[in-house]
């Protein structure tokens, strides 16, 4: 797949090839923008964010709507203007405020997905890639080449279909097939799989996670599906407010959240108020009070809160342990009963009444269902409780 | 190509050919809008001063001459009576078809599409002639069959005239409906698919009957659409010259936009300083129109919904089904075909009479029109070229002030907007009458030429252009352009390849309309053409008053068949390809 003579330098040379030598393809200096919505009330989109991707690395911007993920990645493809900062791909500036540098998308080393396809309507499959292809400045091999990138996401058989004769998914597949068809250095993906229905949005990220392996470009992900983040994911951005909160791999993010907001948004939560009493003695442990009842934490995680403090606890629904009977006595330990039962196939979901709350707990054994109105402890390790200060 | 990914000029560059490739459309647009903005502004302007100046004094003498006339209290009560029913008639007719084409299983697909074409197909001036030859009192051809078939049968109620009279208050009106229904029907069916219809159906499902469902529903949420119409179908009435023209003068109904073409055309010296004065009326009655429309969709907050498309269960109508839709295609039928026969029948004859013997069938009259050297002939070639030129330049201009408006935040741009669209607002009577005042003589003198014609037209016919325009560019949408680009696309390459194929149906139709409107047009034509530029809009106004009917009706059904044909290749042309796939 030599590249024709003249042609575009980065595009055409392997991705891993080209960033042998530098260790990131997307480089965001304070990025910032600014909307003003139609009463002329301001809103900042992107607040001062500062991001770097390496080569090969996918990394997944993470958050609700308006928490300004897709501006982000639209300011990154060149499609809208951030008022301040620096963006550099593949080592050379693309965006500088400072110094009036602001080029086009199509003079960006990018290829991207959006969420609604966006395929050309008047172009078959084929055409939709060639021109993708032609338009990157290939002028040699252009068949071999978009014959290639619709084998490669398993579509060769629509080639002369127009999209109106395609199903969401296969459509999907062209925009994937249009966006790696130029061996790109940086994809980005603007939630393309939100369209799809469930199973074929399954098959579609498992194929793009082996795709990103393969061609090893640099991506930027953009969804607000916790799930998909987590698994697609070499480093998962949660973003609030237009800004970056947290920036790690996707099992840190989980398993340590830097906050409150983070550890409610990627996975579920039991979300209590609580107010530090102290440490306990003779232990690492710290007690809060709650509407359970004393709670213990392990004190690193709440170290930093003196007695007295205003906080919120966090516990995952799967550290949540309920047994039939008595459980020993103990710290983090309480009498509930079960007021709903959930059963999801591969597990069970629990809503269980302890004094006047109601806890969300979740179970992988689905054999032995527990009953609604039945008796239960509730326990949980002082480990796997979250401690925050309540803001 | 390395230039392009490497390379490639930050936006400050300042080489002139960077510049010209970056900024030169825009340049090009902003000169265009403001020409545009000036051809429209500056001639109502003057227009506005002649009222009130007279030799650069303030004076008021022309509206004292015109209220001074015993007969203006009549002229505007008739006015009112005329396009006032004619417009609630036409919304109701209308707002029952697209409920029946839309909700019920009376639909007709092939209506639906068909039934807003109908005025592109039969240009007014062939609707109202066709007419005025179908229903005259004693030579229509209606009454003719009609009273053969009752003659046969012995029943002698009508022996020489009946039993329609369409020279009359229901004929005018009903003529007026027959054309004002598309215009009402385009928008109300629009908002009744756009309309969730989940809405209803949750109506239903919680128990209401169908009626209350229309009503405490469906009702409610196309109103902002129904408001429009009436907006659309009240100042369409107003500026319609075509129809009272024909039918008002021979029932001696007199409406504001015949009398003013009258005081310009047929009074000498020409009483402008009374019609500037008498189209303020029209002006107020636009206001109030207007005032109506904001009146009904402030009232509250109407929730746009972006539905998915929906599959609405078709309310089952039994037996009433056959006859909604015998509705539909009587005036399908009435609004096209039957006036265009009638227009041929007349033209095949020497004289128009209600004596019809096989001697009198002939194609001289038809002949006539395309041999030798003469004023017809002259207006025919002219319009059809005006025509090509004005939808030509006319969909040029919308596109560019269309793509200047998407493209760009700001005062200016909204500016040019609302510009575009404001001469729908302004009868076509108004607009014509301040084209002769500002153009025709200093400092333009463009009196009589073909040139005064075109900036007319260009003018009164930029709303239509410019929301077949928008609309096109609406459907390209923003993801599809910015496909392009990040895909590495110049931003010439995305227009030439994406924009425009993408545009093409909507430019087609636009493009028809234009033809259409402008090769019909009766009244700028009327009062800006003369005897060395004829285009067909005169010469009808004045074979018309000379009353040679078969010439008459030579002409408009020439007329009819061009705009036939045109709106059926171009319809035909930008749904085949790939542009059809694209329209899909």
């Amino acid at each position: 797949m030599r590249a024709p003579a003249g042609a575009g330098s980065s595009m055409n040379v392997p991705a891993s090839q080209v960033n042998a030598a530098q260790d990131v393809t997307v480089q965001v200096w304070n990025l910032k923008k600014e909307f003003r919505r139609l009463g002329g009330e301001q809103v900042t989109a992107v607040n001062d964010v500062s991001l770097s991707i390496s080569p090969g690395q996918l990394v997944v911007l993470l958050g609700p709507s308006g928490c300004g993920k897709t501006t982000l990645l639209r300011c990154i493809a060149g499609l809208e203007h951030p008022d301040a900062g620096r963006i550099e791909i593949n080592g050379k500036c693309v965006f500088d405020s400072d110094e009036g540098i602001r080029l086009a998308p199509e003079h960006r080393a990018v290829s991207m997905m959006f969420q609604s396809y966006a395929l050309w309507p008047h172009m078959t499959a084929y055409k939709n890639v060639e021109y993708a292809v032609k338009s990157r400045g290939y002028l040699k091999d252009v068949d071999a080449r978009v014959t290639r990138a619709l084998a490669q996401v398993g579509i060769p058989q629509l080639r002369d279909q127009y999209p109106s004769q395609m199903s969401g998914g296969q459509q999907q597949r062209v925009a994937l097939a249009r966006s790696l068809a130029v061996d790109p250095p940086v994809v980005l993906f603007d939630e393309p799989l939100s369209n799809v229905d469930a199973k074929v949005r399954d098959q579609l990220r498992q194929e793009l996670v082996s795709m990103q392996r393969t061609i090893r470009f640099a991506g930027v992900y953009v969804t607000h599906d916790q799930l998909e983040a987590m698994q697609l994911a070499d480093r998962l951005a949660v973003m609030d407010n237009g800004r970056i909160v947290q920036l790690d791999t996707p099992i840190q993010v989980y398993r340590h959240p830097v906050s409150r907001y983070v550890a409610c948004f990627v996975g579920q939560a039991n979300d209590l108020q609580a107010t530090v009493t102290g440490p306990v003695s003779g232990t690492d442990r710290i007690e809060l009070g709650t509407v359970l009842g004393p709670l213990h934490a392990v004190s690193e995680r709440g170290s930093a809160l003196p007695a007295g403090a205003k906080a919120r606890v966090i516990i995952r629904p799967e550290d949540i342990k309920l047994t039939v009977g008595n459980a020993p006595a103990g710290s983090n330990v309480w009498r509930g009963s079960i007021q709903a039962v959930m059963f999801s196939g591969a597990h069970v979901e629990y809503r269980v009444r302890v004094g006047s709350h109601q806890l969300h707990a979740r179970s992988d054994t689905n054999r032995a269902l527990l009953r609604e109105g039945e008796e239960v402890s509730v326990a949980f390790d002082p480990a796997v409780v979250y401690v925050f200060p309540d803001a | 190509m390395a230039a392009v990914l490497e390379g490639a000029p930050p936006t400050r560059d300042g080489t002139l050919l960077h510049f010209l490739k970056y900024r030169g459309f825009g340049i090009a647009s902003g000169a265009v809008a403001i020409a545009f903005i000036f051809f429209f502004v500056y001639p109502l302007t003057r227009m506005l001063y002649a009222a009130f100046f007279k030799n650069g004094v303030f004076s008021t003498v022309s509206f004292q001459e015109t209220f001074a006339d015993p007969h203006l209290a009549e002229l505007l009560r008739d006015t009112a009576i005329v396009t006032g029913l004619s417009s609630v008639v036409a919304m109701s007719v209308a707002t029952l078809f697209a409920w029946l084409n839309e909700r019920t299983d009376a639909a007709m697909g092939w209506v639906s599409k068909l039934l807003p074409l109908v005025p592109l197909m039969l240009p007014p001036i062939a609707l109202s002639t066709g007419w005025f030859f179908l229903g005259h009192e004693r030579a229509g051809l209606l009454n003719i069959g009609m009273r053969g078939l009752t003659g046969a049968l012995g029943i002698d109620l009508w022996a020489e005239q009946g039993p329609i009279n369409i020279a009359s208050w229901g004929g005018l009106i009903f003529v007026y409906t027959l054309y004002l229904v598309p215009f009402a029907y385009l928008l109300v069916a629009a908002a009744f698919r756009n309309f969730d219809s989940s809405l209803e159906e949750a109506s239903r499902v919680a128990g209401a009957g169908a009626w209350r469902t229309f009503r405490n529903v469906s009702a409610p949420g196309i109103l902002p659409a129904i408001a429009a119409a009436l907006f659309l179908v009240g100042v369409t009435a107003l500026s319609n010259f075509s129809i009272p023209v024909i039918i008002g003068t021979v029932s001696r109904i007199d409406v504001l936009s015949v009398r003013i073409v009258r005081m310009v055309r047929d009074a000498y010296p020409p009483r402008i300083d009374e019609a500037v004065v008498l189209s303020f009326f029209i002006v107020i009655a636009v206001g109030v129109l207007f005032w109506l429309q904001r009146m009904i969709t402030a009232r509250r907050r109407h929730v746009t919904i972006s539905g998915k498309s929906s599959y609405a269960s078709k309310i089952p109508l039994g037996r009433w089904k056959w006859v909604a839709r015998t509705l539909m295609l009587v005036y399908l039928a009435a609004a096209s075909v039957v006036p265009l026969l009638g227009l041929f029948f007349v033209s095949l004859q020497r004289f128009w009479s209600s004596h019809i013997t096989r001697q009198s069938f002939t194609l001289d009259v038809l002949q006539a029109l395309f041999t030798g050297d003469n004023l017809t002939k002259k207006a025919l070639q002219t319009s059809v070229f005006l025509g090509i030129v004005g939808a030509t330049l006319g969909i040029l201009i919308a596109t560019m002030l269309m793509l200047y408006v998407r493209q760009r935040k700001g005062t200016f741009p909204r500016l040019v907007d609302a510009a575009a669209k404001a001469p729908s607002a302004v009868s076509h009577t108004v607009l014509g009458l301040a084209m002769v005042i500002a153009l025709a003589g200093f400092p333009f003198y463009l009196a009589g030429t073909l040139t005064i014609l075109l900036i007319a037209y260009l003018v009164i016919y930029m709303p239509q252009a410019a929301i077949s325009t928008g609309s096109g560019i609406d459907q390209v949408g923003g993801e599809l352009l910015e496909a392009s680009s990040v895909a590495g696309a110049s931003q010439s390459r995305t227009f030439f390849r994406i924009t425009l194929p993408l545009m093409r149906p909507a430019l087609a139709a636009g493009w028809a309309l234009l033809f259409v409107m402008m090769v019909g047009d009766l009244t700028a034509s009327a009062l800006l053409a003369t005897n060395a530029n004829p285009v067909v809009g005169f010469v009808i106004y004045d074979i018309f008053n000379s009353a040679t009917y078969a010439s008459l009706a030579a002409i408009a059904c020439v007329v009819g068949t061009i705009s036939f044909a045109v709106v059926c290749a171009v319809l035909a042309f930008s749904r085949s390809g790939a542009g059809g796939q694209a329209s899909q």
